[in-house]
């Protein structure tokens, strides 16, 4: 090695490179987390997100479908944004097959039953839609002979439908191309096109998968069931929210300031319950809510407390972790505070309510929303506790849902993701607006 | 409330007051069930007819039970293996990626994006990218048929940094092996030369079947652990590792530089930097970090629960789900007993397995 | 795996006046069929309930049987409840289960001759019949005539042998766009096989029967498509069940039951396809019938404390009007003989139609039995599983697989 001058350009250029690498690095880690959801949300379009091989090419996210859509349900009910085959109107749609040499004849239409897995089928529209259909014109290239015909579909009733399926076969042999509007599948090798719902609107086009995962399930008065678990979620999650904003500053205010005996001994037992696990207390505590916790319910008509709200909230009211917190945050504050009022006669609650509870803003916002995200997304205790399909919180009914359309007989993995989709929505919302306390909830807990 | 009896006992009524939801749930929820689970695993008890005491029948019954004991297996592997794993391969990634870094907020928000999602949606979209015909085989199909292009490019690669490695340690740079700015040009070089073969008809991709790993839907063991169970491994340490990473960039960032200054001063190298500053500063973050990562995968449930639809029983059962399994899962009436022992069984080995790691690994202080 | 399009619950006609006292019959049955269910209620049940009697259903989310067998031993069983043929006699013998023979001699509505006999026969347990079945399934060979068609092969038909079947089959595979036949290694598509050919339950002295020239003859026979090529499991062509394989038009035929009709007419309603019975090896055919039926507990732990009014209610499920419905509806077949003549059956107007009507007729052909293994229980299925899926993978020739399929169960019977 010579004793050249190495100038510190040099030393500059690397230091650059390395960050290049590093930013490049921790960019590629980002996609490699996200990308799965981002992927996760598309495929929630997808006729069938378990296609082989899995592409990007998804109709309902193609922007000519949706004006294509828009025009439709415009036509079909006066509504693009959400279609419904209304009294009066007429539908046209082109459709082009191609036709080999030697095959000749013209596609035959049909207006389908609406598919419905649910109670309520929907409200069949062949009875009163008229199909009509002429050839617009051919086009011959060398493998045969492009057709493209019209299709006119005529409201012949009075009453307002919500769907309206269709299916065009071409003759044996004939092969379909293309249409006004992508069909969401093509069969009968080749020659047969399927429109789930051609009035469906833009809205209804997009989010057709959404739509069902939300509507399908029902109750025995016709009310469907998803809705409910996403309030059963969120009035669960606002309770514990506000159970917790109520009584873990208490705990913690009384194991950071007040003294008492058994103090030590208190605090240690709350970080033991940590490091428990469930499964020891949740037996305990199911038995104890099946017999209507100590008979207290019977006073008020219930046998058993399983299956209810109730449930959720009890036996657990306060979380170690929410009242470590906020005792960590508590320790922090200055104790001359509290002394100068005390000094002044004012008592604990006092001192309690009005120097303590308003200092302590920010550590109960994070408090609130790490509340709030952890019921949401409670797992364990829900799934022991409830059995009514009606009383599921958000997890266990995705759950359900992967039961029901992940099972061999119908693989609708579009509707689970559309569930998964709409479960994540709340808690990604309050993550984007919230994220910073999210991370400092996050760092407390892991502080001890 | 000017009820005052002395200011100490009324301190304490107060302590009382604030006190008596947490005493409700760490008497109840906690005290009272924990005693009820322990005096349970010593019963035979299906939850309709009263407990009978049965001495330590069940605790016996769960050593023959070889499905207990694959759940004690699985637990185990699995704590031992994404603990390690993920510690390691955080610290590592934090030290290799130790600057400033500018936007950490934008990083941040994706690396947490798993942690605040319910498990259930996080296992959902595994099951998906994990069937067969699905996301992973597919990636992995598209490596395979390309293999030659991935094998020429690292190929490039290599030479062409050891060229430029050589070319600059004989002008007399200090050249490190892996020079950030020859990498770069090393990159481009190898990416250029494999697009060039690839174009001229050199390379070709090589149709081959597609891969078809079985992920989840299989009882076949490597290396004597369930693939599905090493398939759920690599889910947490995927998702674990960019937090946690973040975690010690802090930490490390938060190391005084004169400690640094001291060891270069004392004509440290760079690795001896590493091994004398940097990783004992950080041993009270990895102490705790290893802690809560054992305890949490030990008692690993939600991801067992969620794919045990897809997956076989015995493949992925671990000692929580076992007890789960126990109360609703199989059959019949509830076996309380045999679930409450194993629940205390996994309680005391959680405390264990801590403990052991405190006197035998990352010790709690920094030095 | 199997469905069943469960009927729902029809409405209790109450011909007592006891009091007006609010009386709530519950059944209880599959989760996965509540929305049909709670659909049947509204419109055919709903309308002829007296004020005072509801009827509820209740899903259950787990696993039912296990669920059913919790709530027998406990005391706290629904009114009514679906009895599944596959585990009708683990039930049974809990000993907590009514038998219905009294209630049907008594009935004016539902006779024991009203019945499908070998129906009767699956709910039968020691003599006494303990179920009233409500709809059934079996399995037919599903075709599709346009890949017939393009390949120039007759259709498959009633006629057709073992061998010619597979000879058809080999003719319409077409890589890479079909494959003759989706097969999955399953025991209840092989069993009806080997019982035609001759292979009895149990060897009469009580041993495990695989080893048999007859099963080894049809093992090889039903694994000739993987081994030979010209067919593939649905693992194979990426979807969950052959079912799908055929309505994604991945397969030329498949051997299933009714309850693929459903998924056709929701992925396919224009499929061009057509149904025929199982084929037959030297002149016999075998075939499977599953089944769920309406049975209740003793009258000791009835909740409703009213046997007779639950005894209405089962005959309303099985009456001529909700079967009938059911019918129309395309969700399953009932269990009345008479509905054959209904239009539906007798002149089937659609490849559905007629699908249904090749499942009716193809449940009371000689040679069905009921898909239940007991006195030996499941073991009898698992063994012959494992020997299946070896076979398939080619681990092991069919006469080897069978040989230690029967080497297993013979230790387990020892036991």
């Amino acid at each position: 090695m010579g004793g050249r001058q190495i100038s510190q350009a040099w030393f500059a250029r690397r230091r650059r490179a390395k960050a290049a690498f590093v930013y490049v690095f921790l960019g590629a880690m980002a996609l490699a987390v996200v990308g799965p959801f981002v992927y996760a949300i598309l495929s929630a379009f997808k006729v069938n997100p378990l296609e082989w091989p899995p592409s990007l090419h998804i109709p309902r996210l193609w922007p000519p479908n949706w004006i294509a859509a828009w025009k439709l349900g415009v036509q079909a009910g006066n509504n693009g944004w959400l279609g419904g085959w209304a009294p009066g109107k007429f539908l046209s749609l082109e459709v082009t097959f191609l036709y080999p040499p030697g095959v000749e004849g013209e596609p035959r239409v049909e207006v389908l039953r609406p598919p419905g897995r649910g109670p309520q089928q929907p409200p069949d529209p062949r009875p009163i839609t008229a199909v009509e259909i002429e050839e617009l014109e051919e086009r011959e290239i060398p493998e045969g002979c492009e057709k493209t015909f019209k299709i006119i579909l005529r409201h012949l009733g009075a009453q307002t439908y919500p769907v309206l399926p269709l299916a065009v076969a071409g003759p044996p042999n004939s092969k379909f191309l293309r249409a006004t509007l992508a069909p969401h599948s093509v069969r009968g090798l080749g020659t047969t096109a399927y429109w789930d719902n051609l009035a469906s609107g833009v809205l209804g086009y997009i989010f057709s998968y959404f739509i069902q995962a939300w509507t399908e399930f029902r109750d025995r008065m016709g009310n469907p069931i998803f809705p409910r678990w996403v309030k059963n979620s969120f009035v669960i999650a606002m309770g514990k929210v506000l159970v917790a904003l109520l009584f873990a500053p208490l705990a913690g205010y009384a194991l950071a300031r007040l003294r008492f005996p058994g103090r030590n001994l208190l605090f240690f037992l709350v970080m033991f319950t940590m490091m428990v696990p469930q499964q020891v207390t949740f037996i305990s505590n199911y038995v104890l809510l099946r017999d209507g916790l100590f008979g207290i319910s019977r006073v008020f008509g219930k046998e058993s407390l399983l299956n209810t709200y109730w449930a959720l909230f009890l036996p657990a009211l306060v979380s170690s972790l929410g009242v470590i917190m906020m005792k960590q945050f508590f320790e922090s504050i200055p104790v001359e505070l509290e002394e100068a009022a005390r000094i002044d006669g004012a008592g604990t609650m006092r001192i309690y309510t009005k120097i303590i509870l308003p200092m302590a803003k920010p550590a109960l916002a994070v408090l609130a929303i790490l509340t709030f995200q952890g019921s949401w997304n409670e797992f364990f205790w829900p799934l022991v506790v409830l059995r009514d399909m009606e009383m599921f919180t958000l997890p266990i009914g995705l759950l359900f849902f992967r039961q029901y359309y992940g099972a061999a007989g119908g693989a609708n993995w579009n509707l689970i993701l559309s569930g998964t989709v709409i479960s994540a929505i709340p808690v990604l919302i309050i993550f984007i607006l919230f994220q910073r306390h999210f991370v400092e909830g996050f760092r407390l807990s892991g502080i001890k | 409330m000017s009820w005052l009896k002395g200011p100490r006992r009324n301190e304490i009524f107060w302590a009382f007051l604030f006190l008596l939801p947490l005493f409700w749930t760490l008497g109840v929820a906690f005290a009272y069930a924990f005693f009820r689970a322990l005096w349970w695993s010593f019963c035979d008890y299906n939850l309709f007819a009263p407990p009978e005491f049965a001495g330590f029948t069940n605790y016996a019954r769960l050593f023959a039970d070889p499905r207990f004991l694959r759940a004690l297996f699985h637990s185990l592997s699995f704590a031992i293996i994404v603990t390690f794993t993920q510690t390691s391969l955080a610290l590592l990634l934090a030290i290799a990626l130790n600057q400033k870094i500018r936007g950490l907020t934008f990083f941040r928000a994706a690396f947490y994006t798993p942690s605040i999602l319910s498990s259930v949606i996080v296992g959902l979209i595994f099951i998906w990218f994990t069937y067969r015909r699905g996301v992973v085989n597919f990636l992995l199909s598209v490596v395979r048929t390309h293999h030659l292009h991935v094998l020429s490019f690292l190929g490039l690669l290599a030479l062409v940094q050891f060229m430029l490695v050589c070319w600059g340690r004989r002008r007399g740079l200090p050249v490190q092996v892996l020079d950030p700015v020859y990498l770069w040009v090393s990159l481009l070089a190898a990416g250029l030369g494999t697009w060039v073969f690839s174009h001229l008809h050199i390379l070709q991709p090589k149709p081959t079947p597609p891969v078809d790993i079985i992920w989840l839907e299989t009882a076949e063991k490597f290396l004597g652990i369930p693939r599905p169970l090493w398939a759920i491994m690599a889910l947490n340490i995927g998702t674990t590792v960019p937090t946690m990473m973040l975690f010690f960039l802090a930490g490390l960032q938060d190391v005084p530089r004169e400690l640094y200054e001291a060891a270069e001063l004392d004509g440290a190298s760079r690795w001896a930097k590493l091994w004398y500053v940097t990783i004992p500063a950080l041993r009270p973050v990895m102490f705790l970090v290893i802690t809560l990562g054992l305890i949490g995968t030990l008692q690993m449930f939600d991801q067992a629960a969620i794919t045990s639809g897809v997956a076989p029983l015995d493949s992925i059962v671990t000692l929580a789900y076992y007890v789960y399994w126990n109360m609703f899962g199989a059959g019949g009436l509830p076996r309380v007993g045999m679930a409450s022992a194993a629940a205390i069984f996994l309680a005391v080995l959680t405390l264990v397995v801590v403990l052991i790691q405190r006197r035998v690994g990352v010790r709690e202080k920094a030095w | 795996m199997k469905r069943w399009f469960l009927a729902l619950v029809c409405g209790v006609l109450a011909f007592s006046a006891l009091g007006q006292e609010k009386i709530v019959i519950r059944i209880a049955g599959h989760s996965v069929d509540k929305p049909v269910k709670e659909a049947l209620i509204r419109d055919v049940v709903a309308p002829k309930l007296p004020p005072n009697v509801e009827v509820v259903f209740e899903p259950v989310v787990d696993d039912y049987k296990q669920w059913l067998l919790t709530m027998l031993a406990a005391g706290t069983p629904p009114d009514i409840f679906y009895v599944d043929v596959y585990w009708a006699e683990e039930v049974v013998r809990t000993g907590r289960v009514r038998a219905l023979d009294e209630f049907l001699a008594k009935s004016e509505i539902l006779k024991k001759e009203d019945l499908i006999p070998v129906l009767v026969q699956a709910f039968t347990v020691d003599g006494k019949l303990y179920a009233i079945s409500k709809d059934f399934n079996s399995l037919v060979v599903f075709f599709n005539k346009d890949m017939f068609d393009a390949k120039g092969v007759p259709y498959p038909t009633a006629e057709d042998d073992w061998e010619t079947l597979w000879d058809k089959v080999r003719r319409v595979h077409n890589p890479p766009e079909w494959v003759g036949i989706c097969l999955n290694p399953d025991f209840a598509r092989f069993l009806p096989f080997a019982f035609a050919a001759g292979m009895p339950f149990l060897n009469p002295d009580g041993t495990a029967p695989f080893a048999r020239p007859e099963a080894i003859r049809a093992a090889e026979w039903f694994s000739a498509p993987i081994r030979e090529g010209f067919g593939a499991t649905a693992a194979d062509l990426g979807v969950g069940w052959p079912g799908a394989a055929f309505v994604e038009e991945k397969a030329a035929v498949v051997i299933e039951g009714g309850w693929l009709i459903p998924p056709i007419r929701e992925g396919a309603p224009l499929m061009n396809f057509g149904t025929t019975f199982l084929p037959t090896i030297d002149g016999r055919r075998g075939n499977y019938l599953f089944t769920v039926g309406y049975g209740m507990p003793v009258e000791e732990i009835l909740p409703s404390k009213r046997p007779d009014l639950v005894w209405k209610v089962i005959e309303l499920l099985t009456s001529p009007e909700a079967q009938s419905y059911i019918l129309s509806i395309g969700h399953a077949i009932p269990s009345r003989a008479a509905l054959l003549s209904h239009p539906v059956l007798a002149s089937p107007a659609d490849p559905f139609q007629e699908a249904m009507r090749t499942v009716f007729v193809a449940t009371g052909l000689p040679g069905t039995v009921p898909f239940s293994f007991a006195p030996v229980g499941s073991v009898y299925h698992i063994v012959v599983a494992e020997a299946l899926t070896k076979m398939f993978t080619g681990e092991l020739s069919p006469a080897a697989a069978m040989q230690e399929a029967a080497e297993k169960l013979n230790k387990e019977l020892k036991r």
